[in-house]
């Protein structure tokens, strides 16, 4: 029954609600969102073939920054109240850029995040950054954002995020909660999310993996897997799990105040390939690997996505130094390309489960 | 009518200064000079200022790129896992650092000390710098230039300011060379005057017929990038505005007749500077393009060597490529009037996002609200697999021919 | 006024047009090959023989062979020769409209006829007649079965890939998967459809839209387009030669475009 819920969160795509802020990737503090009483809804395209948006963007921009201008062209998104664009690539920022100028959403806002996340001189930017960002949903939502409506919304946040991190569901039971979890209204969220139980049998072992790789559309590409006989034992997607670690939690005066330990903990959080620098990364994606048990990494870049791609031949090659195998799948339109993917998956598994 | 002259004097003095640049890159080791990499956006001045060399590999990637031996690095770079839907500069470069190859004499771009890369031409570069970080094992310094959107923040330049602080630490920490605030003024002079002189070459082109076109701009923008900040691109300009200054008394341009006056956006398309001759064959001259006019836009004035360090994260923040479509739109709208444009050429450049998306838009303003007409040709700056010249030339004949008709109508 | 020819060139056909003042007087189209030069020399003199003329007039050559035939009069780009021909056949045309074996433009025209912008696909043969014809190969349907075909089409089924390798294997594996080849039909029309759409967006689609070039031959694909466009889409009668006959009024006029 749950589990529907979040199923359909995500195909209603924009709750019928006032108040509601769309923004694209996870490093929008949607705590602040939610303390300012409005609603955040994280914009994911629909996949398939794009129509609109391409009188605007050429073949190489990325199909999820596409996907996002198409389906905001075609209405998906027309309830929204505001859209926040954090800086995070150069494809995304156009897609903001041509959103301000082509659409008529009432509020959008740039969130300009730094790319650095260490120092001290990127923590007090991005500090800036983030009251910037209150003053503008304070602007949106027509109140003020006080300091126990964020401390609430970080209790809120954080306890989707921990049930989120602790939840026993794998595969596309997983996402599809994961990704529901960011559309859906918070609270309902959180509860719905307790006692949710697996309905997938774990994984044949031997040929458990880990799916790796940024932002994707919809949670059938995992489809693919189960078909070839692939048990996903965990991820490590912006989407997914990416979303669930972040610790935004305090005491009750932090130094600073609250939202300078609001922009600290997201540029604490596991960076993300366009963040710098990029060390703690491989650290993370290790330590998913040894804690999910995974025996090998499926790989799944957005065709086009320079970050992740830049990443990827030094990412496989430590964790070949490892023993552990890799396979990389290109994603286009929110999908795999269907028989060669299965192909190559069933050969994968071939490899890791000998 | 003007008179038709070939290839600027000036050219042979480039040749000898790229020489020279590269002579000096290789032997920096030996003269135990500190040897930086550094992207085509950061503020080099700073460097010349501490005494460290800076070599540029977009440069470079340019020049293996003219050399055609682009493709066969890039190809290097895929084998070893690099998709070939990264920017063909990033892999070019990575490939020669991999393959160990190179046109200047076989040799690829001599290893760094130190690395520098600035966030305000894109996030590539930041990658890019990172995988060459891990290769060469030697320190990175980024430099994040938030992006400029509808207008600069205090904070922001706060922000790239303190960086500028740690980055004349870093410097220190790892090259041993101080900054005096006399030589970064000197830097910051001898800048000005180049930008100064570089800026009146363009604005020569307003003449008609035009002095120069495209093809003398991109070849002779290599001072303005490696340079900046030196006496010899200073000397070099010098020589340029006068010979440009003298072709426009002439009457003088590289075009027979000159039919059509053009706009280029974006980098240049490197391995085929054949297809920029048939432009001027045709009778089309380029009179601006956003790409060499970038260089202009590092104004220092007086003022700003009070505080130089703000100054340039200001300056460094307002480039092309770091700011907004509006703010794109206007330059590029004042360029065509301007300059005297009939006509806008987009290169579409697969490599290069930050320049390439929001083209399509640029193109629909620049119609509507000049009433010019645009051509957006596909391609690529340095991959030519991605290269139709044919099919590019019979885009551009149709486009001429589409501005033929307007004369006529 | 005197009789005047247009030769197109085009990469799979190339088409000849004789003209006489307002009225088509000969049309001639025969496979490109590997010699454009050859077929154009055979086109112009069997044009010249169906029209009974003598001697040799100038020719307007245009397509993408027009560069390789050394006898041209004049050659001029098929953007502007579609644009003419499209035009004379419909004087209300503001868009036209062209889909031929390699390439696909879109043409936006001023009231007055002159044209104001256009856009080509890039290199790769998505959304192209020859795309058509990998795809109808590997279906074992020809050419002119297509459309009729896809009018049968009772489910609608996505092909996701337009690069031409991909999408056959897409077709194949489709077909393995017991799909009827008239959904499949029907699905790969949608697909040049969407992407002719999309390259026409870019130049705005002003109506009335005018489909020209060999494809238009296609229904199938034309009730794609139409849907997408949301509107009818002229045809002419031989969309074929629209290139030839604009080339073949241009060289009657002896005016420029
Ligand atoms: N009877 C037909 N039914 C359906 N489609 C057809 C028919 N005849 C030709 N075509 C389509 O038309 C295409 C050829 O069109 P056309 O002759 O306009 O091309 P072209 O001018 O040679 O090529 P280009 O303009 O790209 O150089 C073929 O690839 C095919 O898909
Ligand atoms: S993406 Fe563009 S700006 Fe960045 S390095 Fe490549 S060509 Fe230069
Ligand atoms: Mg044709």
């Amino acid at each position: 029954m749950g589990r529907d819920a979040f199923r359909q969160a995500l195909a209603d795509a924009c709750p019928p609600r006032e108040g509601a802020i769309g923004y694209v990737c996870t490093y929008t503090p949607e705590e602040l969102i939610l303390a300012a009483g409005l609603h955040p809804v994280r914009l994911f395209p629909p996949g398939g073939p794009t129509g609109p948006a391409d009188a605007y963007l050429q073949s190489f921009c990325c199909s999820f920054a596409r996907g996002c201008l198409d389906a905001a062209l075609r209405g998906r998104w027309d309830g929204l109240a505001g859209v926040v664009f954090p800086y995070t690539c150069d494809s995304l920022r156009a897609v903001s850029e041509l959103w301000r100028c082509h659409l008529p959403t009432r509020h959008h806002l740039f969130l300009n995040l730094p790319v650095r996340v260490e120092g001290i001189a990127a923590l007090a930017y991005a500090a800036r950054e983030f009251e910037r960002f209150r003053q503008w949903l304070e602007m949106v939502a027509g109140a003020t954002v006080g300091t126990d409506a964020l401390h609430a919304a970080v209790r809120l946040v954080g306890a989707v995020r921990e049930r989120l991190a602790g939840s026993s569901l794998l595969g596309r039971e997983f996402l599809e909660v994961a990704m529901g979890a960011q559309v859906m209204d918070r609270f309902t969220a959180a509860e719905l999310l307790e006692g949710l139980a697996p309905k997938t049998p774990p994984p044949r072992p031997g040929v458990g993996v880990l799916l790796a790789g940024g932002a994707l559309e919809d949670p059938a590409i995992l489809d693919v897997f189960e078909e070839a006989g692939a048990g996903v034992v965990g991820d490590d997607l912006c989407v997914g799990s990416r979303y669930a670690v972040l610790g935004a939690a305090w005491g009750d005066s932090p130094p600073g105040g609250p939202v300078v330990a609001l922009a600290r903990a997201y540029l604490e959080r596991v960076p993300c390939p366009t963040r710098h620098p990029p060390e703690r990364r491989l650290q993370h994606l290790l330590a998913r690997i040894a804690q999910r048990q995974a025996r090998g990494v499926v790989f799944l870049l957005q065709k086009f996505c320079d970050s992740h791609a830049f990443d990827l031949p030094y990412l496989r090659s430590e964790l070949s130094l490892r023993g552990i195998p890799s396979l990389l799948l290109e994603v286009e339109q929110g999908a795999l390309a269907r028989g060669q993917a299965l192909t190559r998956l069933e050969a994968f598994l071939e490899i890791i489960g000998s | 009518m003007g008179r038709v002259t070939g290839r600027l004097k000036v050219d042979g003095r480039l040749k000898h200064l790229l020489v020279a640049h590269y002579r000096d890159a290789y032997l920096a080791r030996r003269l135990r000079r500190p040897l930086a990499w550094v992207s085509s956006g950061a503020p080099v001045e700073l460097l010349h200022a501490m005494g460290i060399f800076p070599v540029y590999p977009e440069n470079y990637a340019a020049v293996c790129a003219s050399r055609r031996m682009a493709v066969e690095l890039a190809e290097a770079a895929e084998a070893a896992g690099y998709s070939p839907d990264l920017c063909s500069y990033a892999r070019t470069s990575i490939g020669s650092m991999l393959a160990q190859r190179g046109p200047l004499n076989g040799l690829p771009l001599p290893a760094p000390d130190l690395l520098f890369a600035a966030s305000n031409i894109c996030g590539v570069v930041v990658k890019w710098w990172e995988v060459a970080a891990r290769h060469f094992r030697v320190p990175l310094f980024i430099l994040d230039v938030p992006f400029l959107a509808e207008r600069l923040t205090p904070h922001q330049v706060e922000y790239v300011r303190r960086q500028l602080e740690e980055a004349v630490a870093f410097f220190g920490r790892h090259a041993g060379r101080r900054l005096s605030s006399r030589s970064l003024s000197r830097v910051l002079r001898l800048s000005a005057e180049a930008v100064r002189l570089w800026n009146e070459v363009q604005l020569m082109r307003r003449a008609v017929p035009s002095p120069i076109s495209a093809l003398d701009t991109f070849t002779n923008l290599f001072p303005m990038v490696t340079l900046r900040g030196t006496r010899a691109c200073v000397g070099y300009l010098r020589g340029l505005h006068r010979e440009v200054a003298g072709r426009v008394a002439r009457g003088e341009g590289p075009v027979r007749e000159e039919r059509y006056r053009l706009v280029w956006d974006n980098i240049a398309i490197w391995y085929a500077f054949g297809f920029m001759r048939y432009f001027t064959e045709r009778g089309a001259s380029f009179v601006g393009e956003t790409y060499t006019w970038a260089w202009g836009e590092y104004e220092f004035g007086p003022d700003d060597l009070r505080d130089p360090l703000g100054s340039l994260a200001t300056q460094y923040s307002r480039v092309i490529l770091n700011v907004d479509l509006g703010q794109r739109l206007d330059r590029l709208l004042r360029m065509v009037e301007g300059q005297r444009a009939d006509g806008v050429v987009f290169h579409s450049c697969r490599s290069c996002k930050t320049y390439s998306l929001g083209q399509l838009t640029l193109a629909r303003e620049v119609q509507s609200r000049l009433g010019v007409p645009t051509l957006v040709l596909e391609a690529d700056m340095a991959d030519a697999r991605a290269w139709a010249e044919q099919s590019a030339r019979t885009r551009v004949d149709a486009f001429l021919e589409l501005l033929e008709g307007r004369r006529k109508g | 006024m005197m009789p005047a020819i247009g030769l197109d060139i085009g990469s799979m056909t190339t088409k000849a047009v004789v003209v006489e003042g307002a009225s088509v007087r000969a049309r001639v189209m025969i496979p490109t090959g590997s010699v454009p030069r050859r077929a154009a020399g055979q086109a112009y003199r069997e044009a010249l023989r169906q029209a009974g003329l003598q001697g040799e007039p100038p020719a307007v050559v245009t397509g993408y062979g027009r560069l390789d035939v050394p006898f041209a009069a004049r050659r001029v780009t098929e953007i502007t020769c579609h644009a003419v021909g499209a035009r004379f056949l419909f004087p209300e045309a503001r868009t036209v409209v062209d889909v031929g074996g390699q390439d696909s433009k879109v043409i936006r025209l001023s009231t007055d006829g002159r044209v104001l912008d256009f856009v080509m696909n890039d290199r790769c043969a998505a959304g192209t007649g020859r795309f058509l014809e990998v795809m109808a190969a590997a279906l074992g349907l020809s050419l002119e079965e297509l459309g009729p075909a896809s009018a049968r089409a009772t489910r609608e089924l996505t092909i996701s890939s337009l690069c031409t390798v991909f999408a056959e294997s897409e077709v194949i594996s489709n077909l393995a998967a017991g799909e009827a080849r008239e959904d499949i039909v029907a699905a790969l029309h949608r697909a040049i459809a969407r992407r002719v759409h999309g390259l026409a967006s870019r130049v705005g689609l002003e109506p009335e839209v005018v489909f020209t070039g060999g494809v238009a031959l296609n229904a199938g694909v034309v009730r794609e387009l139409e849907r997408l466009v949301g509107r009818r889409l002229l045809v002419p009668a031989e969309p074929q030669f629209t290139g030839a006959l604009g080339a073949a009024l241009l060289a009657e006029t002896g005016g420029t475009p």
